[in-house]
């Protein structure tokens, strides 16, 4: 699971009254290096919840190896230069969790994390 | 003399014809030993002094003896003492073939023969024909005669039966007593002697017609198997002899046969067990199908009051109730609630109006009672649009206006006798049962219980023919097999109700008319009248809406959308199995529905986008190659899995990317995720695809709130695409549905079948190599697997695993319509294509 996927993920079991951000709580995470696509980011980045990309660097990257390069306190206004598009591609695309849990801020539900893929199938109570 | 001692003779075998030879033989085998009593006398007969003297008894005082003919020859085969052999040469083959059959009823032994003159023993000879005519067929011996099984009808053996030489012809004889004792009882040979009589003109070769009888017959022969020489020959007595009541005569006598019922046949591999199989060292041949007691032999039986009508459905109502009673809506479906199973019967059941219980064997007239709650009738507004109805898979009304075509129908009683006919109609009919019979399934036999419905039992028959059987009660050796072809109405009503049982045997065949036929699935509708307990017509529950709902089921207002099961066993844990042949199948070919890829390319760069019920991520490549990001959600884990899976050789265009999405192609962002439930938050993605999801919702609320969840999740201004089976498929296509609500069937190839872990803890390796692999045990992966996977069915001609799919298929419209109960989005397109209904929608 990507940090840029992270970013839509909820929790949307019964009763829950914000379910978002999901809290990562990673046990093993992979960096894949991978070409620069600037337009990509580009367009995405307005769509993010920025805070929710900080929470999530801050909660995997003790994991992470290399360290990444350090991202903005917050998204500037205007152009972006390159760099730091490079360093925000960077930690969108190329940090997988591949191990772990997500968490709920509010019920504290964990949802698995395995070979990369989150499942967030709800029980029947929680439906 | 000597040279007639050298040929070579070997017996005539019971079915073969005559002989066409110069002179005809018999051989003796008896013992011409003294009696026991002179057994110290020396032996005073020589071979020749013995032929002399018993050419004398059979030809001078033949007459005495009661011998039909003269004898002309006699030798002696022994060349000395003992003497057990004789052969006997009479003029002609007819001569010694009435001289054998003659000499074993007489049972002629040699104290006879020779009338006390000559101290022999009383024990009779055999008398047996020969000939020098080499064996037609030199694998059928005496003691390996052929067997025979009856053609079918259906088109396994069209071709067989124009091709056969030979013939079953049976009701031989009318069903008499020993009246004709004295000529054909007993005494199979003039039987076939007056058969001969008559088929011997169609035997164009010249060879003669062989006849063979069930040896069982000794005491009435009644049905036989001819071998002519050729089809054409067979073909012909067939034709001559079909229907007709002929005289068979034999030494003077004249008797009536039966009306004849002639058929086509074939030869089988005679059965042979396992033992003697290994010591012949040859394969054990599968013995032949069972032969149930066939229709014919009751056909002078009339039963007052039956009355079955032919074609009293179409093909096309036919199939789109069958597709409405054994679909995904079944009335026994898991989903469904109030079913009638009540008592022990095995096969499946549901009632409608009134609830017939087995247990006590009534009507339950409080419908409010413990147990009584069934759905009510069908029933339809306005005049019967059958057809059109059918041809648009509307099930549950086709079944109503039948009902209601049922009640008004006039019934035609004693069709035989016009003057004394009468016509009826049951326009009370308040009762339905529809019952479903696996083959092999059968019903006891009863009555019905006079006071728990009135006269006129209506059974309508689907998909499978059967025969019922009927026993007078009062003697129950009165029988009456009928034949119900499906598609046809049998009515009982006065004594065929009353006084008659009525019942089908257990069993998987049945035969009619001489044809062995292997039962189907049936599904019957049984119309009736349930009483009060004063006798009227109890009052008439029905309604017009469709599916029945039954009893006091309120909607449920909570709103959960956990699974239903049919989602659960025919969706899901069919996918979960599938999933790697689906994605080799499906996914790597690329083949994608160009009104999706169309959208997706027209969304701007760089759009986020929903894939919700992704499956093996198929439309993954197609969003990256417009430049967007594309997140799935599926609920299928496995499925998920293969949109990992290497692209290997010979990559499809469709599939084809870019160095810049190398990365995301080997790490698809997916989720496992219910489409009740998204896990994405609101007003977050550009754009949602739901390509191939909503035709396995299996209830209208939940497709309405799938497309609620993809409204939630796109952002304002957003658009979605939907994407659906259609009900109206291409002229062209393989497919057609009959009904809305179908089983798809799914042809899963063993080597692809993942891991089973559903019903047990036990699980079957995956072949990883991509071959098949040999069987554990005696049994293949498929079959172990289809035992594991309780709801998919083993095809042991193919080696598949056969799983249903459950889907709903919409109609013109449907789509659309349901898009209207979704707040907060409006419709900018929808359309057909291959197949498909789609619809595009923009947040508001």
């Amino acid at each position: 699971m990507r940090l840029l996927t992270h970013n839509y993920l909820i929790s949307n079991v019964k009763g829950t009254k914000d379910g978002y951000p999901l809290r990562i709580e990673p046990s093993e995470v992979t960096v894949e290096e991978s070409p620069f696509d600037q337009d990509l980011v580009t367009r995405i980045l307005p769509k993010l919840d920025y805070a929710a990309v900080k929470a999530a660097l801050s909660q995997v990257v003790d994991k992470v190896e290399p360290k990444p390069a350090e991202i903005p306190e917050s998204l500037p206004d205007g152009e972006i230069d390159s760099p730091t598009l490079e360093a925000l591609y960077h930690v969108l695309f190329n940090i997988h969790v591949i191990e772990g849990n997500l968490v709920c801020p509010d019920t504290g539900r964990q949802f698995p994390i395995k070979q990369g893929i989150p499942n967030m199938i709800l029980h029947e109570d929680e439906i | 003399m000597n040279e007639r001692r050298n040929r070579k003779y070997r017996s005539v075998l019971p079915h073969e014809p005559l002989p066409k030879e110069e002179g005809g033989f018999i051989h003796l085998q008896g013992a011409f030993e003294p009696k026991k009593s002179e057994k110290d006398v020396e032996p005073y007969w020589t071979a020749s002094s013995l032929e002399l003297a018993l050419f004398e008894a059979l030809s001078v005082r033949f007459d005495d003896l009661k011998l039909p003919f003269p004898v002309q020859s006699v030798e002696i085969l022994d060349l000395s003492a003992p003497f057990t052999k004789v052969r006997l040469g009479y003029k002609t083959p007819r001569e010694a073939f009435l001289v054998t059959t003659t000499w074993r009823s007489l049972k002629l032994s040699p104290s006879e023969v020779f009338q006390g003159v000559a101290p022999f023993g009383s024990h009779a000879f055999q008398a047996t024909m020969i000939t020098t005519t080499p064996l037609p067929d030199p694998s059928w011996t005496r003691s390996n005669p052929p067997k025979f099984r009856r053609l079918l009808h259906d088109h396994s053996d069209i071709v067989a039966r124009s091709q056969t030489r030979f013939v079953y012809m049976t009701s031989l004889l009318e069903n008499q007593g020993p009246e004709f004792s004295n000529t054909f009882w007993k005494k199979p040979h003039a039987v076939l002697q007056a058969v001969r009589e008559h088929i011997d003109p169609y035997d164009s070769s010249g060879m003669g017609i062989e006849i063979f009888m069930n040896k069982k017959q000794h005491e009435l022969v009644q049905s036989i198997h001819l071998g002519t020489r050729s089809p054409a020959d067979a073909q012909q007595i067939v034709k001559a002899f079909q229907g007709k009541n002929v005289a068979w005569h034999y030494e003077g006598q004249s008797i009536s046969s039966g009306v004849l019922f002639l058929d086509y046949a074939t030869v089988t591999q005679k059965s042979m067990s396992k033992s003697k199989a290994r010591e012949k060292g040859v394969e054990p041949g599968k013995g032949e199908a069972s032969r149930p007691e066939c229709t014919s032999t009751t056909e002078s039986i009339r039963v007052p009051g039956l009355v079955l009508i032919e074609d009293y459905l179409s093909k096309a109502q036919e199939e789109v109730l069958m597709a409405v009673l054994t679909g995904p809506q079944a009335p026994w479906a898991p989903d469904q609630q109030n079913k009638s199973q009540t008592g022990d019967v095995k096969r499946l059941v549901q009632h409608y109006g009134y609830v017939f219980d087995y247990k006590t064997a009534d009507v339950l007239r409080d419908r409010s009672g413990p147990g009584a709650n069934c759905p009510p009738m069908p029933a339809v507004e306005g005049e019967n649009r059958l057809e059109e109805q059918a041809a648009d898979g509307r099930g549950w009304e086709v079944l109503a206006g039948i009902i209601k075509k049922t009640r008004a129908y006039e019934f035609i009683l004693d069709s035989k006798e016009p003057s004394h006919s009468t016509s009826t109609s049951y326009n009370n009919l308040n009762q339905l049962t529809v019952n479903q019979y696996r083959p092999g399934e059968g019903i006891g036999s009863h009555v019905d219980t006079p006071s728990a419905f009135g006269d006129g039992l209506i059974s309508i028959a689907l998909n499978g023919g059967i025969v019922m059987e009927f026993r007078k009660v009062d003697s129950p050796k009165t029988k009456k097999l009928v034949y119900l072809p499906p598609r046809s109405l049998i009515l009982m009503s006065g004594p065929a109700r009353y006084e008659w049982e009525h019942m089908i045997v257990t069993r998987r065949t049945d035969t009619h008319n001489g044809v062995v036929i292997p039962r189907k699935l049936r599904v019957s509708l049984t119309l009736r009248t349930a009483l009060t307990l004063d006798g009227n017509p109890l009052p008439l529950v029905e309604s017009p809406s469709f599916p029945p709902v039954w009893g006091d089921k309120a909607k449920d207002k909570s709103r959960s959308f956990s699974t239903p099961s049919t989602e659960r066993d025919h969706v899901h844990a069919v996918y979960d199995a599938i999933a790697t042949q689906w994605h080799h199948t499906r996914g790597k070919r690329g083949v994608l529905w160009p009104g999706a890829t169309q959208f997706l390319k027209r969304l701007p760069i760089g759009s986020v986008v929903a894939d919700v019920g992704c499956g093996d991520g198929k439309y993954f490549p197609a969003v990256w190659q417009a430049g967007s990001y594309v997140i799935g959600t599926d609920i299928s884990r496995p499925l998920l899995e293969t949109a990992f899976s290497a692209e290997g050789d010979n990559v499809p265009d469709t599939r084809r990317v870019g160095e810049h999405q190398a990365s995301l192609r080997d790490r698809p962002a997916v989720i496992v995720g219910d489409c009740m439930n998204v896990p994405f938050r609101s007003n977050s993605v550009d754009a949602a695809i739901c390509i191939a999801v909503m035709h396995h919702l299996s209830t209208p609320e939940r497709r309405i709130r799938c497309i609620e969840e993809l409204v939630r999740i796109v952002r304002p201004g957003g658009t979605i695409n939907i994407q659906a089976w259609a009900m109206k498929q291409e002229e062209n296509s393989r497919r057609r549905f009959a009904a809305p609500d179908v089983f798809v069937p799914f042809n899963a190839q063993p080597k692809y079948l993942d891991k089973v872990d559903l019903n047990s803890s036990s699980t079957i390796p995956t072949p990883t190599d991509g071959k098949s692999h040999a069987p554990t045990e005696s049994k293949s992966v498929a079959e172990l697997y289809s035992e594991n996977y309780t709801k998919a069915d083993f095809d042991e001609r193919k080696g598949l695993v056969v799983f249903q799919r459950y889907c709903h298929m919409y109609r013109e419209g449907e789509l659309e319509h349901i898009v209207q109960s979704v707040e907060g989005a409006k419709l900018i397109e929808s359309g057909y294509e291959s197949g498909n209904h789609f619809v595009i929608l923009e947040v508001l």
